[in-house]
């Protein structure tokens, strides 16, 4: 991915063609979506009276921020960037007036983006499609999300769980239980009830339970505790499997996280070695000092750090398969794509798979056929037509 | 019938459980052995040599491997059905007698498709070949797949990538042939190599592609005319019309 400057796109070429009058550039904006995607050639736009413009976003080597120019004697700005055919990242606009700095969603793009940290624009390039299994379908019969209040001795306080009961759950079948880190953000953020109703409806995934875990103080508990990998394994684990009747067997269960949610979810493994039969870890925070001084990443960083050096220096067979994923536009695919030797080593199957995206829920949304598919191997292809 | 009879459930449920073991230590098998023979066919490609025994060797493991897997199959529903003789079971005999009646009076018998795995165990529950006699069969989409001697599953677009696989073994009532029905949508556009490696795999059997529309006839169990159907050639290429034949 690289930025563009100096290749017009063809429709700001046209534009200059025609003499870049007001008029032209109200038509360019109405008929065009913003930005401009032709072909590998992405260009933002932004329209107004400022000092200067840039984009905020996290593409690797293009400047950050990503300067916007202005075309000659009009009040439109733009900046063009290759970006890879299905690449798919978020950004914001920065405008400068004088020594006020603002931070928008592009007014010229509808399609935004938000989460618990605020909103973001969304540019999809040539080739990007949203799965269909992640749009509500008729035919798929919704499982139920059921609210669940545990007390904790291990957090030392009740602990919130949304558990996804599939809707072809029977007794008579003992099925596989995955746990999700963050679960609330997952099923805000994320459309995961969708996505696991659509899944097991097609197939795709075998049927499962999913306890969708809600943290307390976020950043502490999924730190590589000792605490909240107890609360897994003592706790949350052994009522779920035992209420529902699961299988209660290490391939039966499935720990799941992003970002810290990641980190805790291969604290929990490497606490237990051998409980949980597998991993699915997205963009995981698997933050390490081996090559800069401790505290380089800050005092939250700190026991994740700690952590991480510990499984890298001495890495041990954990559980059985880890489906390791991250997006290729952020900061954490450089330490991320540094661990897939090590987590080679703590698994009997590795499987990884860099996506063309950055550090969000919908990139992790977009994920899920990939690792849940694979973990929880669907019976679509043993199905033809009547 | 499983829940008028649960001891039977249960033992089905084992053998499920052991079949499920089988698939996946297979399967893993299966994708390391199919690794070694993508490793050697890059290094003599590569090397720009003539492809020879050494490929060979590893088609052969490869074959070993389907046919092990055929053979602890089969082992697996002989020691079940050992243990537990359907024919002596109240509930199965007497839904094998329904079965029986039906076909009795039925001037031919139509297989269509559906769940492969449930398809074929329903096949071999009612114990469906021994009441063909001589009566007309027709068969389609995985149908096709439960009458033959061996069921290859494939399956391009599996989100678990899981390779072509041996899944199980079907009735046997067509000889000399793998069905491999919904082709098109299933088998995408394989490299020949890849093609060649099924072909051989499946050998002496020949692999049959089946897409809508497409009809082959069988004379004694066997395929009449397979210029009526897509083949895969030994070399990978798909042979239709005169060719196939």
């Amino acid at each position: 991915m690289t930025p563009s400057p100096a290749r017009s796109p063809r429709a700001l070429t046209r534009l200059r063609s025609e003499g870049s009058s007001p008029e032209a550039i109200d038509q360019l904006l109405r008929e065009q979506r913003i930005p401009l995607v032709e072909g590998t050639t992405c260009t933002f736009l932004w329209r107004g009276e400022a000092d200067s413009v840039a984009i905020e976003h996290r593409m690797l080597e293009v400047p950050m921020p990503l300067p916007l120019r202005r075309l000659k004697g009009t009040d439109l700005w733009y900046a063009s960037v290759e970006l890879p055919r299905g690449a798919r990242i978020q950004y914001r606009i920065l405008v400068r007036r004088g020594e006020h700095t603002e931070s928008i969603d592009d007014p010229l793009n509808p399609r935004v983006v938000g989460d618990a940290i605020g909103s973001q624009s969304v540019l999809e390039a040539d080739g990007y499609v949203t799965p269909d299994w992640t749009y509500p379908d008729p035919a798929a019969v919704s499982g139920e999300l059921v609210d669940l209040r545990i007390p904790s001795r291990a957090l030392r306080r009740e602990a919130h769980v949304t558990l996804y009961i599939p809707s072809r759950m029977r007794r008579d079948r003992r099925m596989p239980l995955l746990v999700v880190h963050d679960g609330g953000d997952f099923l805000h953020y994320s459309s995961m009830a969708t996505a696991l109703d659509n899944l097991m409806h097609r197939r795709l995934m075998a049927d499962c339970v999913v306890a969708f875990t809600h943290p307390g103080d976020r950043l502490r508990e999924y730190s590589a505790t000792a605490a909240h990998s107890r609360f897994l394994t003592t706790e949350l684990v052994p009522q779920v499997e035992g209420s529902l009747q699961l299988r209660g067997d290490p391939r039966g269960r499935v720990l799941m996280g992003a970002s810290f949610g990641g980190v805790a979810a291969l604290s929990a493994a490497v606490r237990a070695p051998g409980f949980y039969g597998a991993l699915l870890l997205e963009s995981p925070s698997l933050r390490f000092t081996e090559a800069t001084p401790p505290g380089t990443f800050g005092e939250v960083f700190a026991p994740v750090v700690r952590f991480v050096n510990s499984v890298r220096a001495r890495p041990k067979k954990v559980t059985d398969r880890i489906f390791l994923t991250y997006g290729a536009f952020e900061p954490l695919a450089v330490p991320d794509r540094a661990m897939v030797d090590v987590l080679e080593r703590m698994c009997a199957e590795l499987r990884v798979v860099e996506a063309l995206d950055g550090h969000n829920w919908i990139n992790w949304r977009d994920r899920l056929l990939d690792g849940l598919g694979w973990l929880f191997p669907g019976e679509a292809r043993l199905i033809y037509p009547a | 019938m499983l829940e008028s009879d649960p001891d039977y459930a249960d033992a089905e449920r084992l053998l499920r459980t052991q079949l499920d073991e089988l698939r996946e230590l297979y399967l893993l098998r299966l994708r390391h052995a199919l690794a070694g023979v993508d490793v050697i066919r890059r290094r003599f490609a590569e090397a720009q040599r003539p492809l020879g025994p050494e490929l060979d060797g590893a088609i052969d493991a490869v074959r070993t491997l389907d046919q092990t897997h055929a053979a602890a199959i089969a082992s697996a529903y002989e020691r079940f059905y050992t243990q537990h003789p359907p024919h002596s079971r109240p509930s199965i005999s007497r839904h094998r007698e329904e079965v029986a009646g039906i076909v009795a009076g039925c001037a031919a018998i139509a297989i269509a498709g559906g769940h492969v795995g449930v398809l074929n165990d329903c096949l071999h529950l009612y114990n469906l070949a021994a009441l063909i006699e001589e009566r007309p069969l027709l068969a389609w989409s995985s149908g096709c797949m439960a009458v033959c001697e061996r069921i290859v599953v494939i399956d391009d677009d599996d989100p678990a990538g899981r390779p072509e696989e041996l899944y199980d073994i079907g009735i046997g009532v067509a000889h000399g042939m793998v069905a491999l029905p919904a082709a098109a949508s299933r088998l995408h556009a394989h490299d020949p190599y890849h093609l060649a490696m099924l072909a051989r795999r499946c050998a002496p059997s020949a692999c049959v592609l089946f897409d809508p529309g497409d009809r082959l006839e069988l004379q004694s169990g066997r395929p009449a005319d397979l210029g009526a159907v897509g083949v895969i050639a030994d070399d990978g290429q798909v042979l239709r019309g005169a060719h196939a034949a």
